[in-house]
């Protein structure tokens, strides 16, 4: 498959479809290049992708809500395109996602806000609940689990999660929404290492340069000027 | 039972910026010393070297350098009455966590504090009256005065090169430096670093409304620069990480550029990561510590290490956890007023300022460092007229890039949403061509902010979490009211495309999102021990070989970041120790 | 005769590796303090050991562990590669970790050169 091959809407579709199977899209060609560091080249999966710890609903319902949270336009792929999935999959997975620099002893209570994070849960264990929290609700609300939501249904769902005024059974909403948000940009932005990213498609957005970063020189000498150079990882120099 | 080691003459509890300084003016003079950190040992050419000290999610998101709540955390509640639960994630603030402190991901700002703040009540009482100062209002004068503290000052501004421009040479005013600050001995050791357009923009608009801004004073060296010690600085490379990572090019001045070298290289001194003190051994009736227990955290084992003197130059609320731990001193309590363990705790204003949006302009906002910033000290301190403004203090302003990583750095006009088509549209859009003004504020003591030990919640070695009460007060609100204001104004004079709105705090503290790791108090000094914890030469009034460095002897905090003080008098506590202390143990002061 | 082309070529080619004429090694020290901070001869150094640098191969130090880009790189270092390592330590070891933003005046180069060609 070369590169005028668009994956965007076989992925969607598949998606859509419930189809979770991940490994079965990226067979796809090596990355995309391209020589101008202004362009977007479409992000390419470049090697299978099983999952390390997502379910299939979990994938299908991060995977829908990434692709919500950054459609893909003509500024990049979407979400999951831009390998967020992977991202998150990994993170929960690893040592994050297992309570890594959390204080985890009781007894536990609710607290205020300003008090911050009080739940027992793992990160890991906590988007577990929220995703059946937010299934739950999707299916009371709407009829179907939030992965299986047309795209417009998966914007107003998630509005109304930010917005603070759904009541998930049990389950915090508006905090569910914040989390999700904030794992979402961390993996549209991360340095492509950790499988989002991809293709440096959240760098190329903004104009981002990565690495080495070392800009004595260039401080003075684009003044006022864009800087705008093809952007490089911590893979690029490993 | 703990394993008892070989005594030595002195041992330091944490080897940050205080301990390591301690450390080696105390073996200079001749003494044995052991330092122990809790953390693990690091080096730079392991740990801060390129690329991977490249990494924004594992250094700001991820935490890698910050201490982990699992093994130590605090509490927190906002007022007396309520129950405080535990910060289960670093949030707020950011100890660090390894052989150099939080001095490894440190922004570098470095100051020197006004004259003024030294002398903060009675400056207040001589100019305003006494009524000035509201009844819950516990600040107090320093032990020691800017012109005694000068030399250290210096002494430590050489150690770092810090780079920046004097306002005040020898008494003479100089034009382009800070004209309120304090006397300085001599420039500084390097000029300021290059300032980002922002930043220069900032200072037009300042100076034409009349004001006076400077090139942020930073410890970062701007060129290469050789120490007070021997030990070379390289130059800045303006790499847009430095507020949460270690110098891939050793230019950020740090234990580890600046003094760990020639430590490790010392007969005298032995360093033991991964030694978490648990306690001090106290002899309450002979008024001396005799040593501190401390655990192996590779193996659990527990040791006993005896030593002379006792350095406590942990994070600040290591400092004070340890007291509470040790059973030195009085806990305080603020229905009384009595005790003095925990009393003015006093944190920093933060998170206010005004972002601009500038159509026509391309600030490349990943090129940069705190110090590329132009710095204004108009608003500060009592470097105005309070007359009727009816609060105290004031806060510094900056505007420049720094950080310009996208996880973190994403500004956007007001009204855009914060996710879909229109949020990557707006970012795209913007990112070049946004700048802030980043307002902070001192914060005066109250006698409801404190720390005591927490009833319920402990640490993973089994002992009593410290509680922190703490809330902004009416006199915070004040200066952040006043002070954003003044901001936006300057903010308006650089003529943005789009102004955002002025981020004024209003509504309670909260503990989630990071503000700065400048927490203070807890250990104050003084000249009264019914009042303090520590006198003039950081020397315990209940222990006289026991000696508390950092920021939890500052009795309030200014707008200032504390790390400039702190190094001062961790380099004047050491001359008491070597030149008065040594020669006739006991207490210094007589109370 | 064959002796003097001999030694003409010896000296065309000694001139060549060498830096330019009026190149000012102690300019070239002062410089070279940019490089100090990192490059100590000390056995934690951030950056290697540059005693002997000219003429020695690229990642050539059994004490450093270099990047591997650097040693993919497969250069010696003589005048032409250093002037250009100097100027922009990406251009010609693409993936480098020395963090350093590169020395803009050729006059600067030819003088750092001159100070490491001192270095034995």
């Amino acid at each position: 498959m070369g590169n005028d091959d668009n994956p965007i809407p076989r992925r969607g579709f598949l998606v859509g479809a419930g189809t979770a199977v991940a490994a079965s899209l990226t067979s796809l060609s090596a990355e995309a290049q391209t020589s101008t560091a202004t362009a977007t080249p479409p992000a390419v999966a470049t090697a299978a992708e099983g999952t390390l710890t997502l379910t299939s609903a979990e994938q299908a319902f991060f995977a829908a809500a990434v692709d919500t949270i950054i459609p893909a336009d003509e500024l990049t792929p979407s979400g999951s395109d831009c390998g967020v999935v992977v991202f998150i999959d990994r993170q929960l997975a690893g040592a994050y996602g297992s309570g890594a620099k959390l204080y985890r002893s009781g007894p536990f209570h609710k607290g205020k806000p300003e008090q911050g994070y009080q739940l027992p849960l793992t990160p890991r264990e906590f988007f577990a609940a929220g995703i059946v929290a937010t299934n739950a609700w999707s299916r009371t609300a709407r009829g179907k689990d939030f992965d299986r939501l047309a795209p417009k249904e998966r914007e107003a769902a998630l509005k109304e999660l930010e917005s603070g005024k759904v009541e998930l059974s049990d389950f915090n909403g508006k905090q569910f929404f914040e989390a999700l948000l904030e794992i979402t940009m961390e993996g549209f932005f991360a340095d492509p290492i950790y499988g989002g990213n991809r293709n440096k498609a959240g760098w190329r957005m903004v104009g981002y340069p990565g690495l080495p970063a070392v800009y004595t020189n260039l401080i003075d000498e684009y003044r006022n000027k864009r800087y705008s150079v093809e952007p490089q990882s911590i893979a690029d120099f490993s | 039972m703990a394993i008892r080691l070989k005594e030595v003459d002195a041992v330091m509890v944490g080897m940050g910026w205080t301990g390591s300084i301690m450390a080696r003016e105390l073996t200079k003079a001749g003494m044995t010393v052991i330092g122990l950190e809790r953390g693990e040992d690091l080096t730079p050419r392991e740990h801060f070297a390129l690329p991977n000290i490249r990494d924004e999610l594992k250094y700001t998101y991820r935490k890698e350098l910050v201490q982990d709540p699992a093994l130590e955390t605090l509490t927190f509640r906002h007022r007396p009455s309520e129950m405080a639960l535990p910060m289960r994630r670093m949030g707020s603030f950011l100890p660090g966590n390894a052989v150099g402190g939080a001095a490894n991901h440190w922004g570098g700002l470095h100051w020197r504090y006004l004259p003024s703040d030294h002398l903060c009540r009675s400056h207040i009482v001589n100019r305003y009256g006494p009524k000035a100062i509201p009844t819950d209002m516990t600040i107090r004068d320093w032990a020691m005065t800017y012109e005694e503290l000068e030399p250290y000052y210096d002494r430590f501004d050489k150690l770092c090169g810090v780079s920046g421009k004097a306002g005040n040479l020898r008494g003479q005013k100089v034009s382009g430096g800070n004209v309120f600050e304090g006397a300085r001995s001599s420039e500084y050791p390097n000029p300021p670093l290059k300032m980002t357009e922002s930043a220069l923009m900032f200072e037009k608009a300042a100076k034409e409304l009349g004001y006076n801004p400077f090139p942020q004073p930073i410890s970062n060296s701007s060129r290469p620069y050789t120490n007070i010690e021997g030990l070379t600085l390289g130059g800045c490379q303006y790499c847009g990480h430095c507020d949460k990572s270690g110098c891939e090019a050793n230019a950020k001045a740090g234990p580890h550029v600046c003094i760990l070298p020639l430590l490790r290289a010392e007969p005298k001194f032995t360093l033991r990561a991964r030694s978490w003190v648990s306690r001090l051994v106290y002899d309450k009736r002979g008024k001396k510590v005799t040593g501190v227990i401390y655990t192996d955290t590779r193996t659990g084992e527990e040791y006993e290490q005896p030593a002379g003197i006792v350095v406590l130059s942990a994070y600040v609320f290591g400092n004070i956890s340890l007291l509470f731990h040790s059973k030195i001193g009085v806990p305080y309590d603020p229905m009384t007023q009595k005790g003095t363990v925990g009393r003015n705790y006093c944190y920093q204003l933060s998170r206010m300022g005004v972002t601009m949006f500038f159509e026509n302009k391309e600030f490349n906002p990943f090129m940069g460092a705190p110090g590329a910033s132009m710095a204004l000290d108009d608003f500060d301190g009592d470097n105005f007229d309070h007359g009727g403004l009816g609060f105290l203090g004031g806060s510094r302003f900056a505007c420049g890039h720094a950080d310009g990583r996208p996880i973190g750095y994403r500004p956007v006009p007001p009204g855009t949403p914060r996710w879909g088509a229109a949020w990557k549209k707006a970012t795209a859009k913007n990112y070049h061509h946004a700048a802030s003004i980043a307002v902070s504020g001192s914060n005066y003591a109250n006698r409801y902010n404190y720390l005591d030990l927490d009833p319920t919640y402990r640490d993973q070695l089994g002992r009593p979490l410290l509680r922190l009460t703490y809330n902004f007060v009416e006199n915070d609100y004040k200066v952040m009211e006043y002070t954003v204001n003044a901001a936006a104004k300057i903010a308006r004079a650089m003529n943005p495309t789009i102004m955002g709105p002025a981020r004024i705090r209003r509504g309670d503290y909260d503990i989630v999102p990071y503000q700065s790791t400048h927490n203070t108090g807890g250990t104050v000094m003084g000249h009264d021990p019914k009042t303090s914890v520590v006198n003039r030469y950081l020397q315990s009034w209940d222990a006289h070989n026991l000696f508390i460095m950092g920021a939890s002897t500052f009795p309030q905090q200014p707008a200032y970041n504390p790390t400039g003080p702190v190094g001062a008098l961790a380099y004047w506590s050491a001359e008491a120790i070597i030149n008065k202390y040594r020669k006739s143990p006991g207490p210094l002061v007589h109370a | 005769m064959h002796l003097i082309r001999s030694s003409l070529l010896f000296w065309a080619v000694l001139l060549a590796a060498a830096p330019a004429v009026g190149a000012d090694a102690d300019h070239g020290k002062a410089l070279f303090q940019a490089c100090v901070a990192c490059h100590t001869e000390k056995p934690d150094a951030m950056g290697p050991s540059l005693k002997g640098v000219f003429g020695r191969k690229t990642a050539a130090l059994e004490d450093f562990r270099y990047s591997n880009a650097m040693k993919r790189a497969n250069l010696v270092w003589d005048e032409a590669s250093l002037r250009s390592y100097l100027v922009d330590p990406q251009v010609l070891v693409k993936g480098n970790r020395m963090p350093f933003s590169g020395l803009r005046d050729p006059k600067d180069v030819d003088d750092v050169l001159a100070y490491l060609e001192t270095f034995k």
